[in-house]
């Protein structure tokens, strides 16, 4: 085997992946040849060698800061969603959108000067029967005016009648004379 | 991650708790012991909270993980704007932590100071590599994954993979070469 087919073939028999026979043909090309032993070797300890270079261990807080972290973008995706949707609409960009929000704006305002008015009829229409019965005592009342009125003036006739009698009898007599 | 998908929120703790270590360990590698990597593995799991309706149990959940992972580590390298140079001041920061860890091994002096030496030997030559062969190098180093399962975090080929961590672990024995002839 050539030097240059087990310099291939290095990473792959220090790993273990070649082949019974070709593990074999580069064993046996290793123990021949120093400079393919000695690049082996290199690359082995090399390997090896970054095995020395540790990790520090994590810090207790690290779970509790990283369900902080998610809490908090949770709380910012929920309330920057309308917000930036609101702030895009007006952005300049969005420049196009103005005529149509303008209008939007001008009919919400129509319309809650419209429904404004609404609010004493909704409760005129809500209470039929009470404004009824407002209406019929107030007609109740207007009867009895009346009567009084009525009874008024009768009596007044009544109070009368002695002086109407008189003044016909006195017309009467005129007449018989 | 089903019972997390279905809304149980304890499910979500036990996942975090399940992975954290691994990875922190990720993120803090991929980013060259940047002071960032804890902030950077939190965001990955406040990501996969968000995006767990995307998850599909036909794909390794593992895998999908480390999807999210490697991205945010990209974005994060973006943001951050450059690789972070193992000279600046956030070195020392980082070597604290270290020290820290070490001390509660109960290493001698001489072997911490090792360990340090050699950490930031390994730091030095991880990050002379490209990113996609740091990638590599990571995944099957530190996580060994299959090239199957690299070839799917990395979104390309096995045989990309495969030509990925060759070129990468030469490049590796390269540059610490010297140090194999130091120490002995």
């Amino acid at each position: 085997m050539k030097c240059k087919i087990t310099k291939e073939l290095l990473l792959e028999y220090l790993d273990g992946n070649l082949s019974k026979d070709q593990h074999e043909m580069v064993d046996k090309h290793l123990q021949e040849c120093a400079e393919c032993q000695a690049e082996c070797d290199s690359l082995r300890d090399s390997w090896e060698m970054l095995g020395d270079y540790d990790a520090p261990e994590i810090s207790d807080q690290f779970t509790r800061q990283v369900l902080q972290k998610v809490h908090e973008k949770k709380g910012s995706v929920s309330e920057g969603s309308l917000l930036s949707r609101l702030l895009a609409l007006l952005s300049p960009r969005n420049f196009s959108t103005m005529p149509a929000l303008a209008s939007l704006a001008i009919l919400a305002g129509v319309g809650y000067f419209l429904l404004a008015g609404r609010p004493t009829g909704i409760v005129e229409q809500k209470k039929p029967a009470g404004g009824q019965r407002v209406e019929i005592v107030r007609n109740l009342d207007d009867e009895a005016i009346i009567r009084d009125l009525e009874i008024y003036e009768n009596a007044e006739i009544l109070e009368n009648l002695d002086l109407l009698v008189d003044l016909e009898a006195v017309e009467n007599f005129d007449a018989d004379d | 991650m089903l019972q997390f998908q279905s809304g149980d929120e304890a499910a979500f703790r036990i996942l975090v708790d399940r992975y954290k270590q691994r990875i922190y360990a990720f993120t803090y590698r991929f980013l060259s012991r940047s002071p960032e990597a804890e902030d950077i593995a939190q965001e990955v799991f406040v990501k996969i909270y968000f995006a767990r309706d995307t998850y599909r149990p036909a794909a390794k959940f593992s895998t999908w993980v480390y999807v999210i992972t490697r991205n945010t580590c990209l974005q994060a390298m973006k943001k951050l704007g450059t690789k972070i140079s193992i000279n600046d001041s956030s070195r020392e920061t980082d070597l604290e932590m270290l020290e820290t860890v070490a001390d509660t091994r109960a290493e001698s002096p001489s072997e911490h100071a090792l360990n340090d030496e050699k950490a930031g030997k390994i730091v030095e030559a991880l990050d002379r590599l490209p990113e996609s062969q740091r990638l590599a190098i990571l995944l099957r180093r530190y996580d060994q994954m299959s090239y199957e399962e690299m070839a799917e975090v990395m979104n390309c080929s096995v045989q990309s993979v495969k030509s990925l961590l060759f070129r990468g672990r030469a490049a590796l024995k390269e540059y610490l070469k010297e140090y194999f002839r130091d120490e002995s």
